[in-house]
C-alpha cells in the first residue's frame, strides 16, 4: 500500500496533472480548497500534504496555521507548491512549518523524485 | 542762525575766567590790607578822643567835689555832701581808666603820675575839710579853705590837664589827618575792585552766554538727526522717509527748500528723489524734477564730483547752476548741498535753499557732515530691509503655494517654518497643541511600513547632525489617521555662512496615492502572474507527462512536437518572469539588500551553478579573479543573477570547445568584472540595441538560444540600481566582452575593524594553516587574517597541510576547505586528533549544511560565500582558546519535555548543558555559572522570561549574555525590545525547525566568544 498523499489546489488541472505525475508512487486525495483540505486531511490521515501556495479564500499558509492547530493533523508533513519562486520569497518560507518548497511550473516527471528527495533530507536530519 | 559747538568749546570760558579772577583775587587782597590800616588810623582817632573826654570828666569830678565840700561848708548839711561823694568814685574810675588808655604814650604817662599826685592832694584836702566840719569845728574847716592850699591844687591840676589835653589835642589833630587820608586811598581802590570786578562779571557772562547758545546749538543738531531718524526708522516708504526727512532740515535751520537726489541705476546721471519746500515754489520744484545732473554739473553734480558739500551764495548769480532762472522767479538765493556717503559708495546729494543770501557758514556745514553719515546708514539699512523684507514675502508666498510641505526647524527641532502644505500632511496641530508636541505624537514608519523609526532615523535629527536625505520613503501614523500617510522626505542640514549647522530642513511630500497605485499595479501584476502561470503549469505538466509516456507511447513525431510544445511552455514561463523582473526593477519595486559580500565567492558560485550547463555545449569556464582590498556593496541575488546571466549569454554564443573567461579587476573607486567569449562577436549597430528590451542580436537565434531577449535588460536594471554601469566591446569574428562595474565602498581593512571590535593585538605573529584549493579564495582569506595580525602559510593539498603541519609547530589555527583535489578535508581532522594535536579548525565549504561530522576540534563549519566577519571571528577563537572548553549554555524551561527535546537538539554541539526550571533558579544559575548563552523561555512558574531578563539587564556581569527566546508565543516589537540582553535571537517554538535552532546557537556562541577577550 503506497502512502496516501494530499494534493491540494484550487486548479483542477493542475490536480490532474499532479496525481497522473505522482500515482504510481502515492496513493492520492484532492482537494480544491483550503476548506476543503483541512476537512480531508483529518479524517483521511495522509502521510504528506502537497499545498498551494495561493488560492482564493484561504490560502495556502492559513491553511498550514488550520493543519497545525489541530492535534489530529500538526505532525503530518507539508510541501508548498508554489508559483513564487523568488529568492526572497522563499526565504520568507524559513519560518514555516514546511518540509520544502516546489515551484510551478514543475517537471511531471521528476515531480515524484523531488518529493522523495525532501522527505529523505528531512528523515536524515531527524535522525 | 543756529551754531553748533563742540563739547569741548566749554574750555575758553575756564581759560578766559581764569586772569579775570587771578585779577580780582589781587586787588582784594591789597584793599583788604589797606582797609586794615585805615581801621587802625580810625581806632586811634577814637582813642585820642576818648582820652580827652576822660580828662574833662575829671576835671568836672574834681569841680563836683569841691561843689559838694563848699556846699556843706556854707549849710552845715550832709546832703549837700552827695556830689562829693559821686565824684569821689568817679574820679577812681577815670583815673584807672586815663591811665590804661594813655599808658602807650610815655609822655602822657609821666604826666599821669603828676595828675594822679595832684588830684590826691586835692581830694585829700577837701577830705580834711570835711572831717573838721564833721567835728563840728566850723571854723578850722573853713581857714583851712582859706589857706588857698586848695586854690594853688586846682591850679596845678588845671596845669596838668591842660597840658595833657593839649598833647592829646595834637595827636587827634595827626590821626584824623592820617586818617583822612587812608579813608581817600580805601575809596580809590574799592573803585578800582568794582571796576575790575565788574569787567570779570561781564566778561565771564558773555564767555557763558557763548558756550550756552554753542550748546544749545548742538542740541539743535542732535534733535534733527534724531527726528530725521525717527523718521528713516518708521516704516513708511523710503521716499515718504527721505521726503519728511527734508521738512525736518528746512523746518529745524530755517530754510525754505530742500531736495534730494540719487545717481538712477544703470544711469551715471542724478536724479531728483524727494523735493519738499515751505512755501510754493512750484516752477523751481517742477524744473528740479525735470533735471538730471551728470557729474559735475549743476549744484547736485557739483556736490557728487567733489565728494564734499558746496556753498552758494546767491545761486541767481551762480555760473553752474542750471536752475538759476526759476529760483530767481521765486526768490531762492542761498543754497547748500552735501553728498550722503557711506564709506566710499556715494548714496546720494541733499540740497537746501534759502530766500535770501546767506554767507557760507562752517557750522552748517560741520553739523550737516554729521548728518550725512548717519542718514546714509539709515537710508541704506532700510532700502536693506526693504530688500529683505520684499525676499521674505516672496518666500512667505511661496512656501504658501508650494504643494510640498516645508518644515524648518533650529538645533533645538523647534519650528521655524511649518508651512501649510506641512499642515495639510499632519492634519494640522489641534488648538492648544504646539507643532512641535503634534508632529512627536506621529508614529514614523520605516518604508516597509512596519519597523518604528528611532529617534536616529528620523530626518529632522539627522539633518541636524548634517546629514543629506534624498527622497527618503517613510509612513506617519497616528491615532487620527490609522492608515498612515506615505511620505517621501528630502531634508538637509541649515548651515550658517560659517558653515555650522543651525538648523534643519525637511521637505516632504504626500505620496501616499502613488504608494496606492503601485499597491494597486503591484497586486494586478502578482495576480497576472499567477493566472498565467497556473494555465501553464499545466500545460507545461500535461506535455511533460505525454513527453513520458504517461499517455502510452508516442510516434516519434508526436515526441518532437509535445517535446517542442514543452520547451515553448517553459519558454514562456520565462519570458513571465522576466517581464515581472523587469518591470520590478524599473519601478523600483526590486530593493536591493546591500551588503558587504565576498564579490568572487558570489562568482565562484554562479560558475558552479553553470558548469553543467557549459560541459553540455563543450564550453569551458574560466575564472581569473584578481585580489582586491576594497569592499562592495551588493544585493547577494541580484549579484548572482547579473553573474549567471552574463556568463550563460556568454556559454550560448561561445563555440563549443572554446572558454569564457570570468575577469575582475580593481579600479580606484570600483570593481570591474568582465565576462569574455571566443563566439562571432557583435556588431556596432547590434551593440546598442543589446541592452533594451526584447532585443537579440540575431532574431533567428532565438529558438536555438531560448533566451527571451530581456536578460541583459534586466543585468542593465540591476547594475545601475547598484550605481554602477554595464557595457560591451565586441567586433564581429573577434568574441565579445561583457563588463560592469559597481563603485567601492571605503577600505575593506577599515571596514573589518569596525564590524570585528575583538581585539587584533592577540593575533601578533599567530600562525594559520590555510588550507584551500582555489587560489581567489585563499587570497581573500589570506588578505583578511594579514590585516587581523595573523601570519597565514597557506597550501593547496591535505597532503601539503599534513606536511606543514609536521613542520611548522607555530600554527596555532587551521582554515580548513574540505574538497581538496587530493581528499576531503575532514580527513585532517581525524588525523589530527589521531595525532593527540589540539590545533582548532574552522572548515569553509560550498556543502550546503554540516554534515553529521563532529570533532572537538571544530571550532566552525562556515559555508561558501563567505562570511568575512564570522570566519575572523572563529579564527580569532581558535587563537584565543588553543583547547577549546565546551561553551556552558543555560536552558530555562518548565517543560520537562521540552527541555528534553531542546537537549537533544543540543547534543551535537559538544557544549555543557545547564538547566533551570523556574526564573529565580534561570538567575541563580546565570549569576553562579556565567553561562555563555541562555536558551529562555517566557512562561515559566513564577518570575516569568520578561522578569529574567530585566534582572539579568542590570547585572553588569551577565547584561550582554547572548539569549535566545524561545517561546510558543508571537512576540511583537516592544516584547523584542523588553527582552533584548546581549545578542539575541527570538525563535517561536512551532515555527523553528532543529536546524535553524542549531544556527542560532552556533552564532550566538560565536559572537560571544570573540567578544569576550
Amino acid at each position: 500500500m503506497s502512502p496516501k498523499l494530499l494534493v491540494v489546489d484550487d486548479d483542477k488541472s493542475i490536480r490532474e496533472v499532479v496525481e497522473i505525475s505522482l500515482e504510481d508512487d502515492w496513493n492520492i486525495v484532492t482537494a480544491s480548497s483550503g476548506a476543503e483540505a483541512l476537512e480531508k486531511a483529518g479524517p483521511e490521515k495522509p502521510d504528506l500534504i502537497l499545498l498551494d501556495r495561493m488560492m482564493p479564500g484561504m490560502d495556502g499558509v492559513e491553511t498550514l496555521k488550520h493543519l497545525r492547530e489541530n492535534p489530529e493533523t500538526m505532525n503530518i508533513p507539508v510541501i508548498f507548491l508554489t508559483a513564487k519562486v523568488q529568492s526572497q520569497e522563499i526565504a520568507a518560507y524559513g519560518s514555516l512549518d514546511v518540509l520544502g518548497v516546489l515551484s510551478k511550473p514543475f517537471d511531471p516527471m521528476t515531480l515524484s523524485d523531488e518529493i522523495a528527495a525532501l522527505l529523505k533530507k528531512t528523515n536524515n536530519e531527524k535522525a | 542762525m543756529k551754531r553748533l559747538k563742540r563739547k569741548w568749546a566749554k574750555m575758553p570760558i575756564v581759560l578766559a575766567a581764569l586772569p579775570v579772577l587771578v585779577v580780582i583775587f589781587a586787588s582784594a587782597l591789597t584793599t583788604f590790607n589797606h582797609m586794615e590800616y585805615t581801621f587802625e588810623q580810625k581806632r586811634w582817632v577814637l582813642h585820642t578822643q576818648e582820652v580827652l573826654l576822660v580828662l574833662a570828666e575829671l576835671e568836672s569830678a574834681v569841680k563836683d567835689a569841691e561843689t559838694g565840700q563848699r556846699g556843706y561848708l556854707l549849710t552845715r548839711q550832709k546832703a549837700y555832701l552827695a556830689p562829693y561823694f559821686g565824684a569821689q568814685k568817679r574820679v577812681d574810675n577815670d583815673l584807672c581808666q586815663l591811665e590804661s588808655l594813655v599808658s602807650d604814650n610815655p609822655v602822657q604817662n609821666q604826666r599821669m603820675q603828676d595828675l594822679r599826685a595832684s588830684i590826691k592832694a586835692r581830694m585829700a584836702l577837701i577830705k580834711q575839710t570835711l572831717d573838721l566840719q564833721e567835728q563840728g569845728k566850723n571854723e578850722a574847716a573853713l581857714a583851712l579853705v582859706l589857706t588857698g592850699q586848695g586854690r594853688s591844687h586846682m591850679e596845678r591840676l588845671a596845669v596838668i590837664l591842660s597840658e595833657m589835653e593839649k598833647e592829646e589835642r595834637s595827636l587827634l589833630q595827626f590821626r584824623t589827618a592820617s586818617l583822612d587820608k587812608a579813608t581817600q586811598d580805601a575809596y580809590l581802590r574799592f573803585l578800582i575792585l568794582g571796576t575790575l570786578t565788574l569787567l570779570g562779571f561781564g566778561i565771564a557772562g558773555i564767555i557763558i552766554n557763548r558756550s550756552q547758545q554753542a550748546e544749545a546749538r548742538e542740541r539743535r543738531g542732535q534733535e534733527i538727526i534724531h527726528k530725521v531718524s525717527q523718521i528713516l526708522v518708521s516704516p513708511i516708504s523710503i521716499e515718504d522717509a527721505i521726503k519728511q526727512s527734508l521738512k525736518v532740515l528746512c523746518e529745524e535751520i530755517g530754510w525754505t527748500a530742500a531736495s534730494f537726489w540719487q545717481p538712477a541705476e544703470e544711469e551715471a546721471v542724478l536724479s531728483l528723489v524727494a523735493f519738499y519746500a515751505v512755501r510754493e515754489l512750484p516752477e523751481f520744484e517742477a524744473a528740479s524734477r525735470m533735471f538730471k545732473f551728470v557729474k559735475g554739473q549743476g549744484l547736485p553734480g557739483a556736490v557728487w564730483e567733489k565728494k564734499h558739500s558746496v556753498w552758494i551764495e546767491n545761486v541767481q548769480q551762480s555760473t553752474n547752476f542750471p536752475r538759476a532762472i526759476m529760483a530767481r522767479q521765486e526768490g531762492l538765493f542761498g543754497a547748500f548741498a552735501f553728498p550722503v556717503n557711506l564709506g566710499d559708495e556715494f548714496i546720494g546729494v541733499f540740497e537746501l535753499f534759502a530766500s535770501q543770501e546767506i554767507k557760507e557758514d562752517p557750522s552748517v556745514i560741520r553739523l550737516f557732515e554729521i548728518v550725512s553719515t548717519d542718514i546714509a546708514q539709515l537710508i541704506l539699512r532700510r532700502s536693506m530691509e526693504n530688500q529683505l523684507a520684499e525676499a521674505k514675502s516672496m518666500l512667505d508666498s511661496v512656501l504658501e503655494d508650494m504643494g510640498s510641505g516645508v518644515i524648518v526647524a533650529d538645533l533645538s527641532a523647534k519650528f521655524l517654518v511649518f508651512n501649510p502644505a506641512a499642515e495639510r500632511i499632519f492634519g494640522g496641530a489641534p488648538s492648544g497643541k504646539s507643532k512641535e508636541d503634534w508632529v512627536a505624537e506621529w508614529e514614523i514608519y520605516r518604508d516597509e511600513g512596519q519597523t518604528l523609526c528611532k529617534r536616529e532615523e528620523l530626518p529632522l535629527h539627522r539633518a541636524l547632525h548634517g546629514e543629506k536625505l534624498d527622497d527618503l520613503i517613510l509612513l506617519c501614523r497616528n491615532a487620527e489617521t490609522p492608515d498612515g500617510v506615505w511620505v517621501s522626505v528630502n531634508a538637509s542640514p541649515l548651515r550658517n555662512k560659517n558653515l555650522e549647522i543651525v538648523g534643519g530642513i525637511i521637505v516632504i511630500e504626500d505620496i501616499s496615492a502613488r504608494k496606492e497605485a503601485e499597491q494597486r499595479v503591484s497586486e494586478f501584476y502578482s495576480t497576472v502572474s499567477h493566472e498565467l502561470r497556473t494555465p501553464l503549469t499545466s500545460i507545461r505538466g500535461a506535455l511533460g507527462l505525454m513527453e513520458g509516456g504517461k499517455a502510452g507511447e508516442l510516434s516519434a513525431r508526436a515526441q518532437r512536437l509535445v517535446e517542442m510544445g514543452r520547451k515553448e511552455s517553459e519558454r514562456l514561463i520565462r519570458l513571465i518572469n522576466d517581464i515581472l523582473d523587469i518591470r520590478k526593477i524599473e519601478a523600483g519595486k526590486v530593493e536591493l539588500v546591500l551588503e558587504l559580500h565576498d564579490s568572487h565567492a558570489l562568482i565562484m558560485q554562479a560558475i558552479d551553478s553553470l558548469n553543467s550547463f557549459a560541459s553540455e555545449r563543450e564550453v569551458t569556464l574560466k575564472a581569473e579573479l584578481c585580489s582586491y582590498d576594497k569592499a562592495i556593496k551588493l544585493d547577494r541575488d541580484r549579484f548572482i543573477q547579473i553573474v549567471t546571466n552574463l556568463i550563460s549569454n556568454a556559454v550560448k554564443f561561445a563555440p563549443p570547445g572554446s572558454a569564457v573567461e570570468i575577469k575582475s579587476e580593481q579600479l580606484p573607486d570600483a570593481m570591474l568584472f568582465s565576462v569574455i567569449d571566443h563566439g562571432e562577436g557583435i556588431s556596432k549597430a547590434d551593440q546598442r540595441k543589446l541592452f533594451k528590451l526584447f532585443q537579440q542580436v540575431d532574431s533567428s537565434d532565438n529558438r536555438q538560444k531560448e533566451g527571451t531577449g530581456l536578460g541583459l535588460a534586466i543585468c542593465k536594471a540591476l547594475v545601475e540600481q547598484h550605481g554602477g554601469s554595464i557595457g560591451v566591446e565586441s567586433e564581429r569574428g573577434q568574441g565579445a566582452r561583457f563588463w560592469f562595474k559597481l563603485p567601492v565602498e571605503e577600505e575593506y581593512v577599515k571596514l573589518d575593524h569596525s564590524s570585528t571590535p575583538a581585539s587584533s593585538r592577540l593575533a601578533h605573529g599567530q600562525t594559520v594553516l590555510l588550507v584551500e584549493d582555489d587560489p581567489s579564495i585563499t587570497e581573500l582569506i589570506k588578505m583578511s587574517l594579514l590585516d587581523e595580525g595573523f601570519s597565514v602559510e597557506s597550501v593547496k593539498a591535505l597532503s601539503e597541510a599534513r606536511l606543514a603541519l609536521e613542520r611548522n609547530s607555530r600554527i596555532m589555527a587551521v582554515v580548513l576547505d574540505i574538497g581538496l583535489p587530493d581528499g576531503n578535508g575532514l580527513e585532517l581532522i581525524d588525523s589530527l586528533t589521531a595525532s593527540g594535536r589540539t590545533i582548532p579548525v574552522v572548515v569553509i565549504t560550498a556543502q550546503q549544511s554540516q554534515s553529521a561530522y563532529s570533532n572537538p576540534l571544530l571550532i566552525d563549519w562556515i559555508r561558501k560565500p563567505l562570511e568575512e566577519d564570522r570566519l575572523l571571528r572563529a579564527v580569532q577563537l581558535c587563537v584565543q582558546k588553543r583547547s577549546p572548553g565546551p561553551a556552558r549554555v543555560l536552558i530555562v524551561e518548565d517543560d520537562e519535555s521540552t527541555r528534553e527535546v531542546i537537549m537533544q537538539e543540543l547534543a551535537s554541539l559538544k557544549i555543557e548543558i545547564l538547566i533551570a526550571g523556574t526564573g529565580e533558579e534561570a538567575i541563580s544559575k546565570s549569576r553562579e555559572m556565567n553561562p555563555d548563552l541562555i536558551v529562555l523561555d517566557l512562561g515559566l512558574p513564577g518570575l516569568d522570561g520578561f522578569g529574567v531578563v530585566t534582572v539579568l539587564r542590570h547585572d553588569a556581569a551577565l547584561k550582554n549574555t547572548p539569549l535566545i527566546v524561545y517561546t510558543a508565543r508571537d512576540l511583537n516589537e516592544e516584547d523584542k525590545r523588553n527582552l533584548s540582553l546581549g545578542l539575541t535571537s527570538y525563535l517561536t517554538k512551532s515555527r523553528t525547525s532543529e536546524s535553524e535552532f542549531l544556527v542560532n546557537v552556533r552564532n550566538l556562541l560565536n559572537g560571544l566568544l570573540s567578544g569576550a577577550n
